[in-house]
């Protein structure tokens, strides 16, 4: 536990010994641990980007309270990739290997929140293979969302879309 | 050249926040909503859900809409059931014979239309119809309008009704 809060600490001074380096600019994560990218990184966040471009480029520290540090590198290291211009299936596929369902929401939300438009479309695709084809109940529990029609509406819409019933796939264990 | 910035968080309701930046070179405080600073699926912007939405099919969609009423707006969305027509769905309909019996009021509409009832192009002798599950297109051909070798040869081929022709 020690250990952990003197790695933070060590994170946040490095920004704090240098911060006039304008090269970089600081994504400073929800939970307060300081990520240095390069400006062409930031650029692909347009989120981040605007910020930059609406103080002339003198705020070079930008706060990310939505963002975690679990979920931080995962964006940088998919922007590194897109700016090399290495984003290819294989890549993709092994990007998402690693990631839980869990995981794969949060990075969504991040993505919609920094506006990555290439990191959004990814994991729309992402998320839209991971429901497709299961039954109402799947998806609930996948987005954590709680039904709220009423016994009398759900019996209506199941009725009336009676047909997409058929031929789904079963429930299988959630990955989290 | 070092900025000396403050920012302050001021907490909006449960999902939305707000930043100040307040910085002595600037006199006037930049302040940024987030509006897409959402905490859960369901708080997503409408076209954020549609777009998950347009990369699964018509079914997946409406297995949706039956999720939670605040998500039956997304998977309704015209921007959504867009997607799930063909790209040149309104040139299929310009060669309808019957233009008039179509008034779909929503896409999702206009789907659900031309899924459930065939529709008659080219004087009636193609019937066009989509696939509810898939959105995919399916023709009937007329046997007529086909051309076959000897078709007129009546060593060869033989025309005979059958109780699902039309």
């Amino acid at each position: 536990m020690a250990e952990e809060v003197s790695s933070q600490m060590n994170s946040l001074s490095i920004s704090e010994t240098n911060p006039s380096s304008s090269a970089t600019i600081s994504l400073v994560s929800g939970d307060d641990i300081v990520f240095k990218v390069e400006p062409t990184i930031a650029k692909e966040m347009e989120t981040v980007q605007s910020f930059i471009d609406e103080t002339d480029g003198k705020i070079t520290t930008i706060p990310l309270p939505n963002i975690s540090s679990h979920d931080l590198p995962y964006v940088i290291e998919y922007c590194e990739k897109s700016i090399a211009g290495k984003i290819t299936k294989e890549f993709e596929a092994e990007f998402v290997k690693k990631l839980n369902n869990e995981e794969v929401k949060e990075l969504f939300l991040a993505a919609n929140y920094l506006n990555i438009k290439k990191l959004l479309d990814f994991l729309s695709q992402v998320i839209a293979d991971r429901i497709a084809n299961k039954s109402v109940e799947y998806v609930r529990r996948y987005f954590g969302i709680e039904n709220d029609f009423t016994p009398e509406e759900e019996a209506k819409l199941r009725e009336e879309l009676a047909w997409t019933f058929t031929g789904v796939d079963p429930d299988d264990e959630d990955e989290n | 050249m070092t900025t000396d910035i403050k920012f302050s968080y001021i907490k909006k309701q449960n999902t939305h926040f707000q930043f100040h930046f307040m910085n002595p070179k600037f006199p006037n405080t930049l302040t940024l909503n987030h509006m897409a600073s959402c905490s859960n699926i369901d708080t997503l912007p409408e076209d954020c859900v549609s777009k998950i939405l347009s990369y699964t099919s018509p079914k997946d969609a409406c297995t949706f809409s039956m999720v939670s009423s605040t998500l039956q707006s997304p998977a309704n969305s015209d921007t959504l059931w867009r997607t799930f027509l063909p790209s040149d769905y309104d040139h299929i309909l310009s060669r309808t014979l019957n233009p008039l019996t179509l008034q779909p009021s929503s896409y999702k509409h206009l789907f659900y239309s031309l899924s459930q009832q065939p529709l008659l192009l080219d004087k009636g002798n193609i019937s066009f119809k989509l696939d509810k599950c898939s959105g995919k297109k399916s023709y009937i051909l007329s046997a007529r309008e086909l051309s076959i070798t000897w078709s007129n040869d009546p060593m060869y081929w033989s025309w005979r009704p059958t109780t699902e022709s039309r």
